[in-house]
């Protein structure tokens, strides 16, 4: 007769508290010098904080200190519930015992846990406690502080069992849990500018999108923190915070996430608990299906990282995306993932007599190296020479600028069949001379106009098209010859035509150009100017002035903006560096927006009076010399323009 | 009763258990024996539930025993290696033990305080590898175990305390009926105590019968032929044969009469069985395996 499973054995859960409890009390001792007694001397000093302000500070504290304590506490007590594990007697004697792994497994967790838990609620009892003192206990803050530490707790240790149950060696588990917790982004990074060697307009600088799957790199990136506001990240990318009158934790929903996650962890740590077999113990990776995983993952990490590492300390510190060279970075990435693959060989075998019985897997890292290489190489993939068709472009971004000239297009989410057009001839460009660009990156190059009579720039797009998919490249190093200027299908011409255009004009005169697309003046309803301020100085007289606009006086501005870029006053050759106006002029509209309630701003600096129904827009105007008709009219009204 | 058939256990391809069989009768004390690396602690641990095997079936009273406590509360063992917490004395590993085997006989453990005379409190680390012996031993003997496995269990211990070891096993499998598998190299300490005995090697066991009968079906000869040695005829089975001057020894398997009537026929000068010890079963058992005394000069 099989007997009833059972999960938890007492003698086992008290034994074990017992037993670590010098873990427990140093834990416990830390927290509670650095938060009890930390507030105790505070508000013995300083006895007229605000209750407010001490609920906020105890919460930024808790939340702040709450994922970082669990991250570095969590595999502690992970080590210390499962260090069995990882001694072959005291393996066989708690498994010779009469109790299930299921038993076993859940009793262990469960004492961990506890164990890490108990000195975190004692520790914001008595915060309360003192805070309760001083006037400034609060439920919700109690409530709040509790969540701050049960739920990294509850994920970063349950993490650290899941962990543990992969390895057979005590020292083996902090390196799998600091090394998963940071993995996902790391491969990620790593591939990235992998594909940065090879590839010509690789994206590179672009933040990770497996961020969530890197907890701790997710939780410090996002941050943990009290507030008393509500963020929203709107449609547009806009993100509306609201002013609450109570105390929030922010960070909260990824707590809850990694928390739930945790649970998950928990219960995949009891699967693998079951198969794992007695013997594993002392062996780096104890479980049978993971070692291979864990043979060609550090292959292919240590290809990649210590490979690139040795590629651009020998080759690639001058070279730019797409310029390499290719047995240089296959040769690095070799022997990187060589080094990688039979250390870890070694590490699975105990043993550094791996070279006979690992040759195999070698050749077949290397052979996947060299094909994953030259592919790359190959561009077999088609990437870098990919130009989407017009038709398939729902919304464009462009950012262009070149050194040493004033010529710059910065353009978001423009929809204008047009302006698309041109991004896209100027994209078609770049491309079709890519092996001139590569060669002239290869080497260092005078960027002084008057001796090579070419400029470099920098070229960057990203292509929303209509499936939803976003196209993104970016070329750091493109070089502008002057003498083919007049040549409308060269690489000068094409990014010409893009930074003479109407938009781009129209964008750059009106400073539009570095927010949403959305703020295009002409593309808003029933836009309304407000007022304006301009603020003028000339150096070489010492003087300057500021002055507030009228409504009236804005509408002029605009439109004398609108006459100079119908005028072509704007635009100019990619090679020169125009005069700036020196201050700045600053126009304020508001247009019809219905569905923004009228009772919340969007932004912390939102005036309070635009009225219900409408929203606001703001344009930093960058004026040049060559704007006659917005000089003139500036000066019409006073305002003292200078350049520089 | 404790049945093992076709138990197969391979470590990174190492066939540790090779398809072996056995059957411990309830109530016995089986010996096992066999020459190191032959798969004994390997199959001690699948009995107690630590290793799974990987194909094969291993019951206690025709249960499995992997993950089923209720057997495995039936079961005790001490192994070469005892178990012990680092900071625990046999108090604190008393109490443990009493979470686990909810038969803990309170009463036997204060009785066998006066046999073990060891310090209760004491940590365990600080004791003697025989005194650690002793310790589990007393713990075991209290679980009162249906079944006791024991590897090499009489390590360690003086000459007196083995003898009080073994009394208390005999009179726990006389008195409670107590099954005690027992692996040791110590095979002349087994020869007095086992009814049973298991050889195994190369992770097979190669026969298991009871004592008597294998003593029985193994016969050792001195014989003194008139002139040269003549040729046996084949229905003799030969596990060794040597001579000093006239006398030759030879190790037959089969019944003594038998033998003794088909060396009658040379008509030798002197015929005599010798009392076979389970040493020499052993180590002539294994010869045939391959695996016997090399001759070799240094």
């Amino acid at each position: 007769m099989q007997s009833k499973t059972s999960f938890f054995n007492r003698t086992v859960f008290l034994h074990d508290l017992k037993r670590w409890w010098p873990l427990t009390a140093g834990y416990a001792l830390i927290w509670l010098l650095a938060m009890p007694l930390g507030w105790l001397t505070e508000l013995n000093h300083d006895p007229y904080l605000s209750a407010w302000n001490v609920q906020f500070d105890a919460l930024d504290i808790a939340g702040n200190a709450g994922y970082w304590s669990a991250f570095l506490t969590g595999i502690l007590f992970a080590m210390a519930a499962f260090s069995y594990l990882t001694n072959p007697r005291a393996t066989y004697g708690l498994h010779a015992l009469p109790e299930r792994r299921e038993t076993l497994y859940v009793t262990h967790y469960l004492a961990g846990l506890c164990s890490q838990l108990a000195p975190q609620l004692l520790t914001v009892l008595l915060t309360m406690a003192v805070l309760a003192a001083h006037g400034a206990f609060s439920a919700r803050l109690l409530g709040l502080m509790l969540l701050a530490f049960v739920l990294p707790t509850l994920f970063f240790y349950s993490f650290g069992v899941f962990c543990m149950m992969f390895t057979g060696q005590i020292l083996a588990a902090p390196v799998f849990y600091g090394a998963l917790n940071v993995l996902v982004v790391g491969v990620e990074l790593l591939i990235r500018t992998f594909a940065g060697n090879f590839l010509y307009g690789w994206a590179e600088n672009i933040e990770p999108v497996l961020t969530p799957f890197s907890p701790i790199v997710k939780l410090v990136e996002n941050g943990v923190r009290a507030t008393q506001d509500t963020y929203e990240v709107l449609e547009n990318g806009v993100i509306r915070v609201e002013g609450t009158q109570e105390l929030q934790l922010l960070g909260l929903d990824w707590l809850l996430i990694y928390a739930a996650a945790g649970l998950v962890f928990a219960a995949l740590g009891l699967l693998v608990y079951r198969k794992r077999h007695s013997e594993a113990t002392g062996s780096t990776v104890a479980i049978d299906w993971a070692r291979p995983i864990f043979k060609y993952g550090v292959t292919f990490c240590a290809a990649l990282a210590l490979g690139q590492l040795l590629y651009f300390l020998f080759f690639g510190q001058f070279r730019s995306n797409g310029s390499y060279s290719l047995p240089g970075t296959l040769g690095c990435m070799a022997l990187s993932g060589l080094l990688g693959y039979f250390v870890a060989e070694m590490l699975l075998k105990k043993s550094f007599r791996v070279w006979k019985s690992g040759w195999r897997g070698a050749v077949a890292v290397v052979a996947v190296l060299v094909v994953m290489g030259c592919g790359m190489s190959l561009d077999l993939t088609g990437y870098e020479s990919y130009v989407p068709n017009q038709n398939d472009v729902q919304a464009a971004t462009v950012q262009m600028n070149v050194y040493n000239s004033s010529a710059h297009t910065y353009l978001f989410g423009i929809r204008d069949p047009e302006t698309i057009r041109l991004i896209i001839e100027a994209h078609r460009a770049i491309v079709s001379d890519k092996e001139r660009q590569l060669r002239l990156n290869d080497s260092a190059q005078p960027w002084d106009y008057t001796e090579t009579g070419a400029v470099g720039g920098y070229f960057s797009v990203d292509y929303t098209l209509s499936d939803g998919r976003v196209v993104r490249r970016r070329y750091s190093d493109v070089t502008i010859f002057a003498d083919e200027l007049g040549d409308p299908a060269s690489l000068a011409g094409a990014l010409t035509a893009l930074n003479n255009s109407e938009t781009a004009m129209f964008a750059r005169a009106l400073g539009c150009d570095y927010y949403n697309g959305d703020t295009d003046p002409r593309a808003l309803p029933d836009l309304r100017f407000t007022g304006g301020d301009a603020y003028v100085y000339d150096n070489d007289a010492y003087r300057e002035a500021s002055r507030t606009l009228t409504a009236h006086e804005a509408e002029l501005i605009y439109d004398a903006v609108l006459r100079d870029v119908a005028a072509g006053h704007v635009g100019g050759s990619l090679f020169e560096s125009e005069s700036i106006l020196n201050g700045s002029v600053t126009l304020y509209a508001t247009y019809s927006a219905p569905d923004r309630p009228a009772d919340r701003g969007v932004s912390d600096t939102y005036p309070s009076e635009v009225p219900p129904g409408r929203d606001m827009v703001t344009y930093d105007l960058e004026i040049t010399e060559r704007m006659t008709e917005t000089v003139a009219t500036l000066r019409a009204m006073d305002v003292d323009v200078t350049f520089g | 009763m404790i049945e093992v058939k076709h138990l197969v256990k391979t470590f990174d391809g190492f066939r540790a258990l090779d398809d072996a069989n056995v059957t411990v009768p309830q109530g016995a004390i089986y010996g096992l024996v066999g020459p190191n690396g032959a798969g004994k602690t390997t199959l001690l641990r699948h009995l107690t539930g630590v290793y799974r095997q990987d194909s094969g079936t291993l019951t206690v009273d025709g249960q499995s025993v992997w993950e089923n406590p209720a057997v495995k509360t039936r079961i005790a063992s001490i192994p070469d290696d005892w178990y012990y917490f680092m900071q625990a004395s046999i108090r604190e590993m008393m109490a443990y033990y009493k979470g686990f085997y909810p038969q803990f006989n309170r009463e036997r453990y204060e009785k066998l305080k006066t046999v073990f005379e060891l310090n209760e409190k004491q940590p365990i680390r600080r004791m003697s590898k025989g005194m650690q012996k002793q310790a589990a031993f007393w713990l075991a003997m209290c679980c009162m175990p249906d079944y006791l496995i024991l590897d090499e269990p009489v390590d360690g211990l003086d000459p007196v305390m083995r003898r009080q070891v073994w009394g208390l096993i005999m009179q726990d499998v006389a008195e409670r009926g107590t099954t005690v598998l027992v692996s040791s190299h110590n095979l002349r300490e087994l020869e007095d105590v086992c009814d049973h005995v298991g050889i195994m090697n190369k992770g097979k066991v190669l026969l298991e019968r009871s004592l008597s009968e294998l003593q029985d079906n193994t016969v050792k000869m001195q014989v003194v032929f008139d002139g040269d040695a003549p040729e046996l005829p084949a229905s003799l089975t030969v596990l060794h044969q040597s001579a000093v001057g006239r006398v030759h020894t030879i190790i037959f398997r089969g019944a003594q009469h038998d033998i003794e009537a088909a060396l009658a026929q040379f008509r030798p000068v002197f015929l005599e069985a010798v009392p076979l010890t389970l040493e020499e079963i052993f180590i002539y058992e294994l010869g045939g395996a391959d695996y016997a005394v090399k001759d070799i000069i240094l």
